[in-house]
């Protein structure tokens, strides 16, 4: 059941990465949905859903990207273990703290991608520099206001278990 | 334990250590495949997996831009539609533009043609403002006309706008002479909008006779065309026969006006002054 669930939520972020984000996106600076889904239904459902789902994800991603094969799928299912090891049934966070672990995961996600995908030295160092950090901001600001009003735990499940 | 079962155990225990193993080994082998067989990877999934997936979202993507596209043309729409008002404005306003140029040079004054930009909401009188004004060498006093005849006189001049005032405004006297007998009469409004002309009791005046500026009391230089006596007014008409009035007929139709000649001169009192 975790699995369909999580399964469309993941849907749902990857129809409105393809057509939502394409309307707010500020030049070429483009928010990453995917990367906010994947990382809340990992910490909801455990590191296993999130492997399967950031697996999932990246494969589909890959599809497209014919000389990175692989590339997304390692670094996305790597983030959707490691983010559900932080899994809300045994530790409660609070939506600031996603923000933090979204963060993390992000620049995680994209250091794994470059490295996978032979990307090294100057040009490493440029990516992260010109296209991940400018994205990850947009990418935390969108992901606040989705932890923050879409799934945040009710008041009485955060406190009083 | 079933095989099921030790799948299961396999791909949950130790928080999904196995899985993760398979994973990272499963991207090891797609990110060392070489090109051929990367591409054939690549039309496998998308024949099978993603193109009917691709196929809804290109239509989702397909419908926002139909709708952004339909806002753009709306807005192009109403850009497009006043232009065409205003063109078939331009269009109507050419040949009253170039009948009262005509008349400018036919008459061999100096005139200056004006728009109406507002007009007295009354029911009586006819007002309006000009768009000319003390830097157009527009004054008080000036006469303000059509190609077919007088409609008033620039009562207050502002710097780039004027106040006319319309013949049949209550407080407008017009010095007139009937065209035929050469009487001298005085025009002036009468409640309910009409324009009446007062003559000697005793003058030769009759319906159909046309009036003209007599050139009196100088602010309208003599012959400009007024309008023609349509009918007689006894109530106008005075105790004692000393006046009779007469209902005229403007020759220009006060509420039909829309563009204006403004007569550069001064009345005659104040000629060689400097103003």
């Amino acid at each position: 059941m975790n699995y369909l669930k999580s399964l469309g939520f993941l849907v749902l972020a990857l129809v409105l990465q393809q057509s939502v984000v394409r309307i707010i996106s500020i030049g070429t600076i483009r928010p990453d949905l995917l990367m906010v889904a994947l990382v809340a239904v990992s910490m909801r459902y455990g590191s296993v859903v999130g492997l399967y789902s950031g697996l999932t994800i990246g494969l589909m991603q890959d599809v497209y990207a014919i000389d990175t094969l692989g590339a997304n799928a390692l670094a996305k299912c790597l983030v959707g273990y490691c983010t559900g090891l932080l899994d809300e049934k045994v530790i409660k966070v609070m939506p600031a703290t996603k923000v933090l672990f979204l963060a993390v995961a992000f620049l995680m996600h994209d250091v794994i991608y470059s490295l996978s995908s032979g990307i090294h030295g100057g040009a490493f160092w440029d990516a992260l520099l010109r296209k991940t950090l400018p994205s990850e901001i947009y990418t935390l600001l969108l992901g606040a206001l989705v932890f923050y009003f879409l799934v945040a735990p009710s008041r009485s499940e955060s406190y009083n278990s | 334990m079933s095989i099921i079962d030790w799948f299961i155990r396999f791909f949950t225990v130790a928080k999904g250590l196995g899985s993760l193993i398979l994973c990272v080994v499963s991207c090891g082998i797609l990110l060392s495949l070489k090109a051929p067989e990367r591409q054939t990877f690549h039309d496998v999934m998308i024949s099978t997996f993603l193109y009917p997936a691709q196929a809804i979202l290109s239509r989702l993507n397909r419908t926002i831009r139909v709708f952004k596209e339909n806002d753009e043309l709306k807005e192009q729409n109403t850009s497009l539609r006043l232009e065409n008002d205003y063109l078939i404005q331009a269009i109507k306003e050419l040949p009253r533009v170039e009948q009262m140029e005509a008349f400018g040079a036919r008459s061999g004054l100096k005139l200056k043609m004006a728009q109406i930009s507002a007009e007295d909401p009354g029911r009586y009188s006819n007002n309006w403002v000009i768009n000319l004004g003390r830097e157009d060498s527009v004054d008080v006093n000036m006469p303000v006309m059509t190609a077919l005849g007088l409609v008033g006189r620039t009562a207050k001049s502002y710097h780039s706008h004027s106040l006319v005032q319309g013949l049949s405004d209550p407080n407008s006297k017009v010095s007139v002479l009937c065209n035929r007998s050469r009487v001298n009469g005085m025009l002036e409004s009468w409640p309910g909008g009409k324009l009446l002309v007062r003559f000697p009791a005793d003058a030769d005046v009759a319906k159909g006779d046309t009036l003209v500026t007599s050139g009196m009391g100088g602010v309208y230089p003599k012959g400009l065309m007024v309008g023609m006596v349509v009918d007689d007014h006894q109530d106008a008409s005075e105790s004692g026969d000393i006046l009779k009035g007469l209902v005229v007929k403007p020759f220009q139709n006060p509420y039909l006006v829309e563009e204006v000649f403004v007569l550069i001169r001064h009345d005659s009192w104040t000629v060689g002054l400097e103003k």
